[in-house]
């Protein structure tokens, strides 16, 4: 069996499993610890397949700054887990966890199946067509960061400078809320 | 087998081979080390003086305001990059590209400076 | 006897990718290991000569005293042997797990540093990288990343004052120097043109600059050295950048409730990272493990009729590697000199040069490089 795909597989069932550790946890850090300890197998997983921007990306955005903010938040709150009790399932929640299901199972078996036919072949010698997009440029697959980037800056270059905006919108939203909070916490102290 | 593997597979050996060194320290000095505890050495440490309240506190709000400016300012850096590596290629395009998008976060950055919000008082 | 020899070539020559691959990481984990307790005997060394103290230089092996070489082994040993307990007010798990985190993530960083162009062993070329990725300049930006962690839980999980105010205080300003890390860095990648570091090497080493100079990345982009060289001392929590620890106010930061082999942990990601951002520097700025002036292949072709082919490679390797440690030795030397000579900034005041200074500088860095580049290269 080739060594890549056995890595790949092992580290997609102990990502899976480590999700179902996710949310039995009762504090919050242990439950931030875990899905960081999930994406960074996720990014393994990525590497595995060659798609080495999405591997770093992975890392450095989300187990490396999207969950500070994360670990930061639950930090700075301390909330003991006394406070997070959890008040039992009502029907709402359970048609969310019916659908969930319902989706899981779909796009499971979809993807397995692809997974089955096509990625035992693809593992390893991961070079086609299917990353080249409809612009002139195409790189190998060792070299895929510029593939990424081609398609980024060439293809979506409208959606990219959009992306300007929504940053934008979101650290003027940032400051807004909280200096609001902190002007509230003065006047009360 | 050849010469080339999965690059990736590397890192997965190393990651064993490190988790291996750094847990292996701490058990062994689990083993060698002697056991004497007493509630005087378990105690939180306060610079000698029995603790007041607890660490379980809030904190001040500058350091989310902190993370979620680096979330921001890091996806920047991060796309800013794949720009980097397809300089060559993209010429002035990319370049003029890249300056209109980060002209608009200079824009966000000023306001985050005019409203003080990165100043800690 | 000479049957089971031969099954041994012969799986070594099928299987020279996984053998190879193990023993550079191998390699890389026994340099790492040996940076931490040698740099804590220099630091004290080089702190007793900036002070005029002898600092320590008793403790030798079989009566021979060697500056006192002996004294990083008798470390290890009575840190080995101290009392390894657990606060009682503690987070046991996450207080076990905390001083792992950047040791683990020390040693694996260290991995993507090339320590060596290549080696031809049997007919097989051998890179020296021991994580030879296509984007290995993003693989070390990955991992120090994850470097938030280790302190934020050791300070979280310690149940402490000090420890709590000094972890997110250390994780914040790495994520505050983090940026301006990024922005450094980056006109380096549009000026090679990859992110691969063996490329960047090589690109450093294969032509001068004004017919005379090494066309090494600090004369390219001097400012960019400059950016990085602080936000190295910044992610590595060294002073002046080491608030989270800062006795005066702190005790000892995040480390407070730590103690015996977890604290040295501690120690031993730092100083695996202050190495692996020094051969980044080293590698991104300083030509690497080329000696100015001659390449690689130069000094191959020149060791090849001393030697014959294949050894000539491995002395050039050998040689290429202490060329890395002299150049990172000139870093570590300046983190020392760092920490004995500036004072400590004030935690304002270094949010302040983090978000306010750096990062500015940083931008306006890579506009001003960007246009020079694209000047001298796209017109």
């Amino acid at each position: 069996m080739n060594l890549s795909l056995l890595s790949f597989i092992v580290m997609g069932i102990t990502a899976v499993l480590l999700s179902g550790v996710m949310i039995t946890r009762r504090w919050p850090v242990s439950a931030a610890m875990v899905l960081i300890a999930i994406m960074t197998l996720l990014a393994g997983m990525f590497g595995l397949l060659e798609a080495h921007f999405a591997a770093a990306a992975q890392i450095i955005v989300y187990a490396g700054a999207i969950m500070v903010v994360f670990v930061f938040v639950i930090m700075l709150l301390n909330l003991p887990p006394e406070e997070l009790r959890y008040g039992g399932v009502t029907v709402g929640e359970m048609i969310l966890i019916a659908v969930s299901v319902f989706v899981a199972v779909g796009l499971g078996t979809k993807v397995g199946q692809g997974f089955l036919t096509t990625g035992l072949e693809s593992m390893g010698v991961a070079q086609g067509e299917s990353v080249a997009g409809g612009h002139h440029m195409y790189f190998p697959a060792s070299e895929n960061v510029k593939n990424v980037a081609a398609s980024m800056f060439v293809d979506y270059l409208w959606a990219f400078e959009l992306i300007s905006f929504l940053i934008m919108a979101a650290v003027i939203g940032a400051v807004v809320i909280a200096k609001k909070r902190s002007a509230e916490h003065a006047d009360a102290a | 087998m050849t010469a080339s593997i999965n690059p990736y597979l590397p890192i997965l050996v190393a990651f064993v081979l490190a988790l291996l060194v750094a847990g292996g320290a701490t058990i062994a000095s689990f083993l060698l080390g002697p056991k004497k505890p007493n509630p005087a050495k378990l105690d939180v440490y306060e610079c000698g003086v029995p603790a007041v309240g607890t660490a379980r506190q809030r904190l001040s709000v500058k350091f989310y305001l902190t993370a979620i400016l680096f979330i921001l300012f890091d996806i920047e850096t991060v796309f800013l990059y794949l720009w980097a590596v397809l300089f060559g290629q993209l010429k002035w395009f990319g370049i003029i590209e890249v300056a209109l998008f980060v002209a608009t976060l200079v824009v966000g950055y000023i306001y985050v400076l005019r409203r003080g919000a990165l100043n800690w008082d | 006897m000479e049957g089971s020899l031969g099954a041994v070539a012969q799986f070594l020559d099928t299987n020279i990718g996984l053998v190879a691959s193990i023993g550079k990481i191998a390699l890389a984990l026994v340099i790492a290991l040996q940076v931490a307790p040698i740099m804590v005997w220099v630091e004290r060394r080089q702190a007793a000569f900036i002070q005029r103290r002898i600092g320590p230089n008793r403790v030798g092996l079989f009566g021979f005293r060697l500056f006192g070489l002996g004294q990083p082994l008798a470390d290890t040993i009575k840190l080995l042997f101290k009392e390894d307990f657990i606060p009682q007010q503690a987070n046991k798990f996450f207080y076990v797990l905390a001083p792992i985190l950047p040791a683990v993530i020390g040693l694996v960083a260290i991995q993507g540093i090339p320590l060596g162009k290549e080696i031809i062993v049997a007919g097989h070329t051998i890179d020296l990288q021991p994580v030879n990725l296509n984007a290995g300049f993003l693989y070390l930006f990955a991992m120090s990343a994850l470097g938030v962690y280790g302190v934020a839980l050791a300070g979280w999980s310690s149940n402490n004052k000090y420890a709590l105010l000094g972890g997110l205080r250390a994780s914040a300003q790495m994520i505050s120097y983090e940026i301006a890390m990024g922005l450094a860095l980056l006109p380096m990648v549009f000026i090679y043109g990859t992110l691969d570091l063996q490329g960047m090497i090589a690109a450093q080493s294969d032509s001068l600059l004004f017919g005379f100079l090494p066309n090494w990345g600090i004369f390219l982009s001097p400012i960019s050295f400059v950016l990085f060289v602080v936000t190295m001392f910044a992610e590595t929590n060294r002073l002046p950048f080491d608030l989270a620890e800062g006795e005066a106010e702190l005790v000892a930061g995040f480390l407070v409730e730590y103690g015996s082999m977890r604290w040295s942990l501690f120690f031993l990601g730092e100083y695996a990272m202050m190495f692996t951002l020094s051969a980044l520097t080293t590698c991104v700025f300083l030509g690497g493990y080329e000696i100015p002036w001659l390449p690689h292949a130069q000094l191959v072709t020149l060791l090849t009729p001393i030697f014959t082919a294949e050894p000539a490679t491995w002395v050039a390797a050998a040689i290429g590697l202490g060329v890395l440690i002299v150049k990172v030795a000139a870093f570590m030397f300046l983190f020392v000199q760092a920490r004995f000579t500036l004072p400590r900034f004030r935690y304002d005041q270094l949010m302040r040069v983090g978000w306010v200074y750096m990062l500015p500088v940083a931008l306006l860095n890579l506009v001003v490089m960007a246009l020079i580049v694209g000047f001298l290269r796209l017109t």
